[in-house]
């Protein structure tokens, strides 16, 4: 996170399950953060909270200094949900149209604000006749290429997108976070956390478990560590080197294709760089294995079980050492 | 803004075609109906076609079908989601959309009135100029209530169902002259085109009745949109 906290949660309690229980606070500034869990974790509502589209119950929370629901702050928060709520009726030059005059921007050519997503021919076609991919595009370049925009809020973003939207936008999202907006996404995928974004906050049943500054630290909670799975020319030869690094925990072949298991992605990634230089093997493919959800709510669980016991143990010492034994006086 | 956030209402009832087909539907009956006095020689044929077919049925299906087109057959709360998305208020997207159906309503019925008075007069009406000015003003204010009132049901229901239910409200209350009658459009509009009053109240204090009546029923169904 970086700069002041452009989003501020302070004991927020929603309306609704499953952010209903437990109070939840924590900031999110300038940069790319990501929410990681499934609908039943919260992630969509949070966003939904944060956009002032769902009722706080409890707590405060504050989206560049003010309520969400504050006529200054309203044009400046962009949510896309799975399903993007956009007039049937109208054409595609004429949302965008329609999107800068409620926000308050400059109108600009629906071709400059398309463009960038690779969405170019949608530009006349009318909202009915889009296919839920093309109209979940549509609404991500509105929101995307706002100038007006300072909080971008993308409901699994990389899902059932246009394709050629979803090859562009990381590194758009990657340009508005230097500009200093917020953009926080929600995903119950692992991989699209890491793919997109810096930080990571993992939600469990409405409840805040973890966050991570980055894939590795994510997949460094898991007890099977990350794996890489590489075709190679001569497998038995990328083996055989790979078994001599250290930071290579495991290696296996499985029909041809040999997977390496490390603590950490980049850790294992220059591993087997290092033993396919010294195997002199052709690589065909190589590809790194994301931890699963579960995996990863698995082991922080396990982290903070393990905290909450060496805790215990202390607070038990402790205890021990302050009660003196039965009958001697203190 | 205001002229932004029409666009949207207006697009749906201007482009859908499933949303003019209505429309014309119970235009085309009143019209029917006013022709066939004419042709039957009827000697109070436009009393008999406003007061009948034009404040009974037409006024209230066509504002049912411009509610229904404009706010694209869901809830009044979906029919702003687009525009709530782009930042406008929810409350303010509402008074356009709502203030948008009620205008629309009002001057279609208020046209239709006019064109039904002129079509179907007969020998024992009043002087087709007056007639026809009555009957403008009468579809004008009968428009306008039930398109707020339609606006309010519209607010209920995940799909607007309660738009439905304040038709069918509306007609079973304001079918007869009881006290009950006075809190809907079809008493008034009734008695504003010279039918039977509800409750003994006059033609003047039916036509404030309606007015009051758009304006509260907008204002409820505003007031119930303005909250996620």
């Amino acid at each position: 996170m970086s700069g002041e906290p452009v989003i501020a949660l302070r004991g927020l309690v929603s309306r609704t399950a499953p952010l209903s229980r437990a109070g939840l606070t924590i900031a999110w500034g300038a940069g790319l953060h990501a929410i990681v869990g499934t609908v039943a974790d919260g992630g969509p509502l949070l966003l939904a909270l944060v956009a002032g589209r769902e009722r706080v119950r409890a707590g405060e929370l504050r989206v560049l200094g003010h309520a969400p629901d504050d006529a200054a702050v309203r044009p400046q928060i962009a949510l896309v949900p799975v399903t993007p709520p956009l007039p049937e009726a109208m054409r595609v030059h004429e949302v965008l149209a329609l999107a800068a005059s409620l926000r308050g921007e400059p109108q600009r050519p629906a071709l400059e604000r398309l463009a960038p997503l690779g969405l170019d021919a949608l530009a006349p076609r009318a909202v009915r006749s889009l296919s839920p991919e093309e109209a979940r595009a549509v609404a991500m370049a509105e929101a995307v290429t706002s100038t007006r925009v300072r909080v971008l809020l993308l409901d699994e973003p990389l899902a059932g997108l246009d394709p050629r939207a979803a090859g562009r936008l990381p590194g758009l999202l990657r340009a508005r976070a230097r500009d200093g907006v917020a953009v926080l996404i929600a995903t119950a995928s692992v991989r699209d956390a890491g793919e997109l974004a810096d930080d990571h906050v993992l939600l469990q049943a409405g409840v805040l478990v973890g966050r991570a500054a980055s894939l590795d630290a994510l997949s460094a909670f898991t007890p099977a560590g990350v794996r890489m799975r590489v075709l190679a020319s001569d497998p038995q030869a990328l083996v055989a080197a790979l078994a001599r690094e250290p930071e290579v925990e495991a290696v296996a072949r499985r029909d041809g294709v040999v997977v390496a298991r490390g603590g950490s992605a980049r850790e294992l990634a220059q591993a087997v760089g290092r033993a396919v230089l010294e195997a002199g093997v052709e690589v065909v493919e190589m590809r790194l294995e994301s931890p699963s959800l579960d995996d990863t709510r698995l082991a922080v669980a396990g982290v903070a079980q393990g905290t909450f016991e060496a805790a215990r143990a202390r607070t038990v010492a402790a205890a021990a050492l302050a009660t003196p034994p039965p009958g001697v006086a203190s | 803004m205001i002229a932004a956030l029409a666009r949207v209402p207006f697009a749906r009832l201007a482009r859908t075609p499933r949303a003019w087909l209505p429309l014309a539907a119970w235009a085309a009956l009143g019209v029917a109906m006013a022709l066939l006095a004419r042709s039957e020689h009827a000697p109070n044929g436009a009393d008999h076609v406003l007061v009948g077919a034009f404040g009974a049925y037409v006024v209230p299906l066509l504002a049912y079908a411009i509610v229904g087109g404009a706010l694209g057959g869901g809830s009044l709360r979906a029919s702003v989601a687009p525009t709530v998305a782009f930042g406008a208020p929810p409350a303010r997207s509402a008074a356009v959309t709502v203030g948008f159906v009620v205008l629309i309503a009002a001057g279609k019925c208020a046209v239709l009135g006019a064109a039904l008075a002129a079509l179907a007069h007969g020998v024992d009406d009043p002087p087709v100029a007056r007639d026809v000015l009555a009957s403008a003003y009468a579809g004008a204010l009968g428009g306008a209530a039930y398109a707020a009132l339609f606006a309010l049901g519209a607010s209920f229901g995940r799909r607007g169902g309660g738009r439905m239910v304040l038709l069918v409200t509306d007609w079973v209350l304001g079918a007869n002259s009881t006290a009950l009658a006075l809190l809907t459009p079809r008493g008034n509009l009734r008695n504003v085109l010279g039918g039977a009053p509800p409750w003994g109240l006059g033609e003047r204090g039916s036509a404030i009745a309606l007015l009051a009546l758009a304006f509260v029923f907008a204002a409820a169904a505003v007031r119930r949109t303005r909250r996620p």
